[in-house]
């Protein structure tokens, strides 16, 4: 599950590097047979309000993305409690059927903080499900705005959000994807090593 | 090491192979395709990644070269094994340093993808209980083989086996396998447990890697590099592989109501159920398709799975020998191709054909 942030800040280079490194992920992981066959994709977009840009499917049928322009606020608080009860509500159908399944990720990435409300409550939601092993949450701050603090509150205090290097959306899309076929080769219940985040990562803070 | 790398078959003056596309890359390096030098046949190299010579060069060309001289003895048995891709030689860098060995080239694709439930349609679109019964016996056989020849396998999984289209498997990633000098004669291949013990004069390489959910509960949490393997810990890594390759890739101690695999596997939380005991009995095996897909076993492999990964499997030397393996599964392929009366597909729809139990019969009588 994406939950990205496209609000106003967003505007200019990055929301496009965000574009093209969101096309690129989808095509990169559909190349891979394992993750196309198990991978169930979700995308929440916060830009003025919060929108479900992709309602959760199976990766194989999901139709390329129309490109996010940058707009207004950042409802944070509400995108990652829309995006936790889809997740919440696709793992209850899964238990109902019987079929097992590996922890969901949710890939949480803003140049800001929250602009709404009740942003503490879904802070809280969310680490809770990470602390409890029942999501795999992964905080990304885009350029030196963002406030560093408010995002490590969405994330279990074992894995604090990591800056982006740069605008290295790109190698971000792709250590997701290559993490993301490791994941579905494994069995449900294990977690895989993952790849480095080196690529990425701006190791200075 | 990337594309257009040459490394040599001598660590000076031999002959260049080129290297370009990888045809698999893992966690310890890459897997390329070059013509052999003498005669052109294609042959497969595995150059290790820059991290992994780091840490074990040494230790590799050493391992390896025992693996060489090994698989030439007894007339090159192990080199010529078609269900082994056996170490044949040394491959070096353009520096004289070891990087990684020659092996056969083997067809075909994972097994990863012939137990799986989607991808097996890509790949092994006729895929049927007969097929999987006769792949499985000549994979024992060859693990068997190896048994004999005093190899443990160590590093069971679903990636280190290649299969090609008609059903042919072959052992890979030989390089992580445990082999040892002077232990050609300790012993029978099976003692019991206290009494495996290893030569005096055996100096062994032992398997540094492997998977915690494929590992047997008395390795399990123990550092790999520094435990001696044993034929009855593979006993549990096959039985785990032979029922994943039955089961479309599930996992015997997938999701029993709570738990992770490998703290079921640590209690022998086997869910699936013996003979005719209807599976929620002995545990909660999954909802689904998995439940006709076992059930449609005959009790013999049913009690092979149990005898191996139930609770009585903790016990190393209770673990059912591969020779009982193999001929439980060359039954049952027999009689599914003699008898129209028993499923041959994957899943199938309809119910199991079964001999009425005395209680059940006089359920009937009445009803
Ligand atoms: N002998 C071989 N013939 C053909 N392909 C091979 C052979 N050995 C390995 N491969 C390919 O390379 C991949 C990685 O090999 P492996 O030795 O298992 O690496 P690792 O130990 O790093 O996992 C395999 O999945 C397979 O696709
Ligand atoms: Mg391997």
């Amino acid at each position: 599950m994406l939950v990205l942030d496209v609000s106003s800040s967003m505007e200019g280079q990055k929301i496009a590097e965000l574009n093209e490194g969101v096309r690129q992920f989808l095509q990169e992981i559909r190349e891979d047979e394992f993750a196309l066959h198990s991978v169930e994709l979700g995308v929440v977009t916060f830009g003025g309000r919060v929108t479900a840009a992709l309602e959760f499917a199976p990766l194989k049928d999901v139709v390329d993305l129309q490109n996010f322009s940058a707009f207004g606020n950042t409802p944070m608080g509400e995108a990652v409690n829309l995006a936790i009860d889809a997740l919440e509500k696709r793992k209850n159908q899964y238990k109902r059927a019987g079929v097992s399944y590996h922890q969901p990720w949710l890939v949480l990435m803003t140049d800001g903080m929250p602009t709404d409300y009740s942003w503490n409550e879904a802070a809280q939601r969310l680490r809770q499900m990470a602390d409890n092993k029942k999501a795999v949450v992964i905080g990304v701050a885009i350029g030196h705005e963002c406030d560093m603090q408010t995002l490590a509150e969405f994330c279990p205090a074992d894995k604090p959000p990591v800056r982006l290097s740069g605008l290295k959306f790109g190698e971000f899309f792709a250590w997701l994807s290559h993490s993301m076929s490791l994941v579905s080769q494994s069995t449900p219940g294990m977690s895989p090593d993952l790849p480095s985040i080196d690529g990425w990562a701006d190791i200075e803070t | 090491m990337g594309n257009n790398v040459v490394v040599f078959d001598k660590p000076h003056g031999g002959t260049p192979l080129r290297l370009s596309q990888p045809v698999g890359t893992g966690g310890e390096g890459a897997v390329y395709v070059v013509p052999r030098p003498n005669d052109g046949k294609g042959i497969a190299v595995k150059v290790f990644s820059e991290k992994k010579l780091k840490e074990s060069r040494n230790f590799l060309s050493e391992k390896l070269a025992v693996m060489v001289k090994k698989g030439r003895k007894n007339g090159g048995t192990l080199i010529r094994h078609p269900g082994v891709a056996w170490p044949q030689m040394l491959i070096y860098g353009d520096d004289g340093k070891f990087v990684g060995y020659a092996m056969r080239h083997a067809k075909g694709v994972t097994i990863s993808r012939l137990a799986h439930a989607q991808l097996y349609k890509t790949h092994f679109p006729n895929l049927d209980r007969v097929k999987v019964a006769k792949m499985l016996v000549k994979l024992l056989k060859s693990a068997d083989d190896l048994h004999r020849q005093h190899i443990r396998i160590g590093d069971v999984n679903l990636n280190n086996v290649l299969c090609d289209g008609d059903y042919n498997p072959c052992w890979i990633d030989a390089g992580s396998y445990q082999i040892g000098v002077g232990d050609e004669n300790d012993g029978p291949r099976y003692p019991d447990e206290s009494a495996e013990k290893f030569h005096a004069k055996t100096k062994i390489w032992r398997c540094p890697v492997g998977r915690p959910e494929m590992t047997p509960p008395e390795h399990l949490g123990k550092d790999y590099s520094q435990i001696d393997r044993t034929y009855a810990g593979d006993l549990f890594s096959l039985a785990i592989l032979a029922f994943q390759c039955m089961m479309l890739g599930k996992h015997p101690y997938e999701y029993i109501k709570c738990g992770s695999p490998v703290e079921n596997l640590m209690k022998g939380h086997f869910p699936y159920g013996n003979s005719g005991i209807p599976a929620g009995r002995t545990g909660d095996a999954p909802q689904g398709p998995w439940r006709p897909m076992w059930n449609h076993y005959p009790d013999a492999i049913k009690q092979l799975c149990t005898r191996a990964l139930a609770k009585e499997g903790r016990r190393p030397s209770a673990r059912p020998h591969l020779k009982e393996w193999i001929i439980a599964l060359q039954a049952y392929s027999q009689t599914l191709n003699q008898s129209e009366k028993h499923r041959r597909e994957m899943i199938p729809q309809a119910a199991k054909p079964q001999n009425l139990t005395r209680s059940q019969f006089w359920g009937r009588m009445r009803a």
